[in-house]
């Protein structure tokens, strides 16, 4: 039987983007079919150093880019049959990300010929690096039918809760992650950070996916398992709960590691039904 | 099950330390009066600060000096439980400088290594020349705090006290040619300098970002304030 998905977002500006009179720089967007044999949830972080000085239209515009090119691959990927169907997923989402890093460049690139940059803009070197200001991180995950998908190019936690509720990490850790930079859509070549992965939930049960920038698991007491106890109590609050409650719950949920930890922090969640 | 998500989180410590000149020369025109005004002023400022930033937790340090280094205050303490009592210059005292950064650096190596913290700040104010009666030249104290994780990413901000103030030895404690050093020439100065200083530091150092922040952002004060009392004093 085909299994049915649903998705919840929320985003919490930082303390220190208020103190600083800075924008939410994360952003978040989610789509599922009417059925929901079909989804997509995605999330950015624009970077905050004041030369990415429109890193929230440059989340906006990632989020927006992952989920219109996910979209679009979803019947391809949902078509293939075969026992190595697994790995033509994973051609289909290796282009599909190619389009999307595309899709992305290209909608900056019309932001900027609205938006031209100001001369002081421009003599702080914007103009010769015309993507920096715009740097964001990127994850993504998709589902159609039995199959799950994954990308994710910069900093951020993508977490798979199994049906058991046991958390894994479905992608590998970023080798260029080195706790200060972080890979970057606006980086020559984004696409040799690209991580990513395809799972066919058939093999191991899924209870539900969660993404989010960095901000939620930043300040953590317990920093090496603060996303296992996450992905534990999500799968235990909806079931218990109810997915309203936690949808209810988001906001104050993503607000509390925002106040303390200073960053912007953004969740979105694929459930199963 | 705890209905909070991720379980426990908790605010990083800003450790923020002043390195204070209590030599001899302090005693002249007023100097050491000024000084405990400008911390006595300043630690509003820094409540402020602590309120301002929700996600890091303040904690005061002082460091005095003269002929030997002394802590003032040792114990890293919240802000708001910070009462200053008054410093007392040493008559006739030499400027250990050298000593005090010593000293400093010994502290930072105390420090949790496994603890995440921001980068402290550290404000260092003198009005003299560094001595070495110890035997510590100020380039060796420099050095041992640079050595250190903490001291080599530490926010390190400098005030000149009046005309004789080493000004060259400060930009070194600096390091960044792009953070201003300011000097001070009367009491009014040394207030607003040193909440200036203050502000600034924290708010650099408290930023969500791991390693070296980037430099003091934001103008130093405007031009000077007052009558220029401490450059003409001998």
């Amino acid at each position: 039987m085909t299994s049915r998905w649903t998705t919840l977002s929320g985003s919490s500006i930082g303390s220190v983007h208020v103190r600083d009179q800075l924008p939410l720089q994360d952003a978040v967007l989610t789509w599922a079919d009417a059925d929901g044999s079909q989804a997509v949830v995605a999330v950015a972080d624009g970077h905050g150093h004041r030369l990415h000085f429109r890193s929230d239209t440059g989340a906006a515009l990632a989020v927006v880019s992952a989920v219109e090119g996910l979209r679009r691959a979803l019947p391809a990927i949902g078509a293939l049959q075969g026992d190595d169907r697994r790995e033509q997923a994973t051609t289909v989402l290796r282009d599909a990300a190619a389009a999307i890093v595309d899709g992305w460049t290209d909608k900056v690139g019309h932001h900027l010929e609205a938006h031209p940059y100001s001369a002081a803009e421009e003599a702080q070197g914007a103009a010769s690096d015309a993507l920096r200001a715009y740097g964001s991180t990127l994850i993504a995950a998709a589902v159609v039918d039995d199959l799950l998908l994954f990308l994710q190019i910069g900093d951020g936690d993508t977490v798979l809760v199994s049906a058991e509720g046991v958390a894994s990490r479905p992608l590998p850790e970023d080798p260029d992650h080195d706790g200060v930079h972080t890979s970057s859509l606006c980086q020559p070549r984004p696409l040799d950070a690209l991580r990513l992965a395809c799972l066919e939930t058939t093999d191991a049960p899924v209870g539900l996916v969660f993404l989010c920038t960095d901000g939620f698991g930043r300040s953590r007491v317990d920093a090496d398992g603060w996303w296992r106890q996450t992905g534990e109590q999500l799968l235990a609050f909806s079931r218990e709960r109810g997915l309203a409650w936690v949808g209810e719950q988001l906001d104050e949920w993503l607000a509390e590691p925002a106040l303390i930890g200073g960053d912007d922090t953004t969740m979105a969640l694929l459930v199963r039904l | 099950m705890s209905d909070r998500l991720g379980g426990a989180l908790e605010r990083k410590p800003l450790h923020f330390i002043f390195v204070l000149d209590v030599s001899g020369s302090m005693l002249r025109g007023g100097r050491i009066q000024a000084l405990n005004n400008a911390i006595t002023e300043v630690l509003p400022h820094l409540r402020d600060e602590a309120r301002a930033n929700p996600h890091a937790e303040l904690l005061i340090r002082v460091l005095a000096f003269a002929n030997e280094p002394q802590w003032i205050i040792e114990q890293p303490t919240p802000v708001d439980q910070v009462h200053w009592k008054r410093l007392e210059a040493v008559p006739r005292g030499f400027t250990e400088l050298g000593s005090a950064l010593q000293t400093l650096g010994e502290a930072l190596d105390d420090l949790d290594e496994s603890h995440s913290a921001f980068p402290p700040a550290i404000i260092l104010v003198s009005d003299g020349r560094p001595t070495q009666s110890s035997g510590v030249t100020f380039a060796e104290g420099l050095q041992a705090v640079l050595n250190n994780k903490w001291g080599a990413t530490a926010v390190r901000l400098a005030l000149g006290v009046g005309r004789d103030a080493d000004m060259h030895s400060l930009r070194r404690f600096i390091g960044d040619e792009d953070v201003p050093l300011l000097r001070a020439d009367n009491p009014e100065q040394l207030v607003e300098y040193i909440v200036w200083a203050s502000k600034a530091a924290s708010k650099v150092a408290s930023r969500p970002v791991v390693g070296r922040p980037h430099g003091v952002t934001g103008a130093p004060p405007p031009g000077p304030v007052g009558d220029p009392i401490w450059s003409t004093l001998g």
